[in-house]
């Protein structure tokens, strides 16, 4: 009758050692967080503690919203008030630099949410009209003739859902009697569904750039045009619809993206075929690895709005909301809104919707 | 001339987006780190809340951290052994309120969950991170000192004296077969 062979000292440890390590894994899996006691906590407290870090301390007030949506979008409700006091002081428990990267580390650290840049000052409140050409009152009609002077734009649309997130910048500016103003909100999440498409939208659902296909309830009111270096590929956006055109249902990650080291002209052409005002375009956009600008083209006249800097990647919510003379029932007209990004920056459009 | 691109962050909603989607993302795994180096869930939660709060408060530097989450990781890390005192005194009030509670467990041995928590603690609270961080989050040991801030050979010391205690306070039926 045979022995079973004992095991070395080594090994014996070995086995110890995996069998301790396997019952705490285990004791971390058993413990399912309380988040929504978490998320109480941290709105409690968070009325005793200062802004984020900055550099000129200063008061912002009585209380400012931590965060809007904490953790989905159904808990939009959850506001997390802070009450500024300056700065904040430093604390022992924080280190002072940050651990170094370790190629290891990614196991256990996933990639994190895109980085924005430090910098949004280009993203304030900075949209500016591009060397107006000569108005041709009635040439177009995007604006029509024979009205009073632009009125500032009032459509908007009902925010919910991925378009539910905390508004970075606004801006406005006049395309002869039209006018163009642009919201940006950082999108909360990033699936796009039928919910948030209006009834009019496009979104990128094809193969490739020279074919693709444009999801669309009315295709000749709103495109997705490939400009300059411009081509698809796996996007960060997942947008599903319905009741579309060629393909009546279905998702895609597909977005329509080009990179400013291809040109002057790289970007993402929307073609706007709105049938009265005010309406309002909505764009579902990534930037990455920099800036991109909103150029509007409309009635003869064209200007811009900047993006956000983005270091890493950037989901944005863009609203164009487009108004003219009429704020009822108006003329029907086009507005070309190109995305173009900037130096090496990619900037790129998943879907696009238009609202009435 | 001052630069205010901090504040335009701070004061920026992007700021509080991607903040959002930290907190979505990794509170768990901090929470369940918070856990074993606390020892129950009362405790946890509050360090936790603790520990995003003060991400918050320098959030800039966080984000603009190579991996942020292994900063905040740090935090907690730091938070938890300057605060044990506290945490040790909380755990045992909070051992009655949640004594009647049941354990949210997934795992098929809770008595085993509970013993290792419970042999966790009697650990000196660095050497309790060592071994948590490498073992229960399978952390490298180099990832491990830069959370802690020590050399990596302080973490293979403290690791494998760490887990050796740990076997001998769990004494489990492995050792026992071969050591009759």
């Amino acid at each position: 009758m045979t022995q079973p062979e004992r095991p070395d000292r080594a090994a014996r440890d070995r086995m110890r050692q995996d069998r301790v390590a396997a019952q705490l894994r285990q004791a971390a899996r058993s413990y399912e967080p309380d988040t929504e006691r978490i998320r109480r906590m941290i709105e409690a407290r968070s009325a005793d503690v200062a802004v984020p870090e900055r550099s000129t301390p200063r008061r912002i007030g009585s209380r400012t919203v931590l965060w809007p949506a904490l953790g989905s979008a159904a808990a939009a409700g959850v506001i997390l008030a802070v009450a500024a006091a300056g700065a904040p002081t430093s604390s022992p428990e924080t280190p002072e630099a940050p651990p170094p990267t370790s190629s290891t580390a990614s196991a256990v650290t996933p990639s994190d949410s895109p980085k924005p840049s430090t910098s949004l000052g280009s993203a304030t409140s900075d949209v500016r009209p591009v060397s107006p050409s000569p108005s041709h009152p009635g040439s177009s009609p995007a604006t029509g003739s024979g009205h009073g002077p632009s009125t500032p734009a009032s459509a908007s649309v009902s925010v919910g859902g991925i378009g539910g997130g905390p508004v970075i910048s606004t801006g406005s500016t006049a395309l002869g009697t039209l006018n163009v103003s642009t919201t940006v909100r950082a999108a909360v999440g990033s699936d796009v569904t039928a919910a948030d498409l209006g009834a009019v939208w496009a979104a990128v659902a094809g193969q490739d750039a020279a074919q693709q296909q444009h999801a669309a309830a009315a295709p000749s009111a709103l495109g997705l045009q490939p400009m300059t270096g411009a081509t698809l590929a796996d996007g960060p956006f997942r947008v599903g619809w319905q009741g579309g055109t060629p393909k009546a249902s279905g998702t895609s990650s597909l977005w329509l993206r080009a990179s400013g080291s291809a040109g002057q002209d790289a970007g993402v052409r929307v073609p706007v075929r709105y049938q009265s005002l005010p309406a309002t375009a909505r764009f579902f956009i990534a930037v990455e690895g920099g800036t991109a600008r909103l150029r509007f083209e409309g009635g003869g006249h064209s200007g811009y709005a900047n993006l956000p800097q983005c270091t890493t990647q950037c989901l944005l919510v863009v609203d164009v909301a487009i108004s003219g003379p009429s704020t009822g029932k108006g003329p029907s007209g086009d507005l070309t809104v190109d995305v173009r990004p900037t130096g090496p920056a990619v900037a790129g459009v998943a879907a696009a919707t238009l609202h009435y | 001339m001052p630069d205010n691109s901090a504040s335009r962050f701070a004061d920026s909603g992007l700021a509080q987006a991607e903040f959002e989607r930290f907190f979505a993302r990794h509170h768990r795994e901090l929470a369940r780190l918070a856990y074993l180096l606390s020892g129950d869930r009362g405790s946890a939660e509050d360090l936790t809340a603790e520990v995003f709060l003060a991400a918050w408060q320098r959030w800039e530097t966080v984000w603009a951290a190579d991996q942020p989450f292994a900063y905040v990781r740090r935090i907690m890390v730091n938070l938890a052994a300057s605060r044990l005192r506290r945490i040790t005194t909380e755990r045992k009030r909070l051992a009655l309120v949640y004594a009647g509670t049941s354990q949210t467990a997934s795992s098929p041995d809770p008595a085993a969950t509970v013993d290792v928590r419970a042999a966790l603690l009697r650990l000196p609270v660095r050497r309790r991170a060592c071994v948590v961080l490498r073992h229960a989050f399978d952390l490298s040991e180099a990832d491990v000192a830069a959370t802690l801030g020590v050399t990596v050979g302080t973490v293979k010391s403290q690791t494998s004296k760490g887990m050796a205690q740990l076997a001998k306070l769990l004494e489990g039926p492995v050792n026992e077969r071969w050591e009759g």
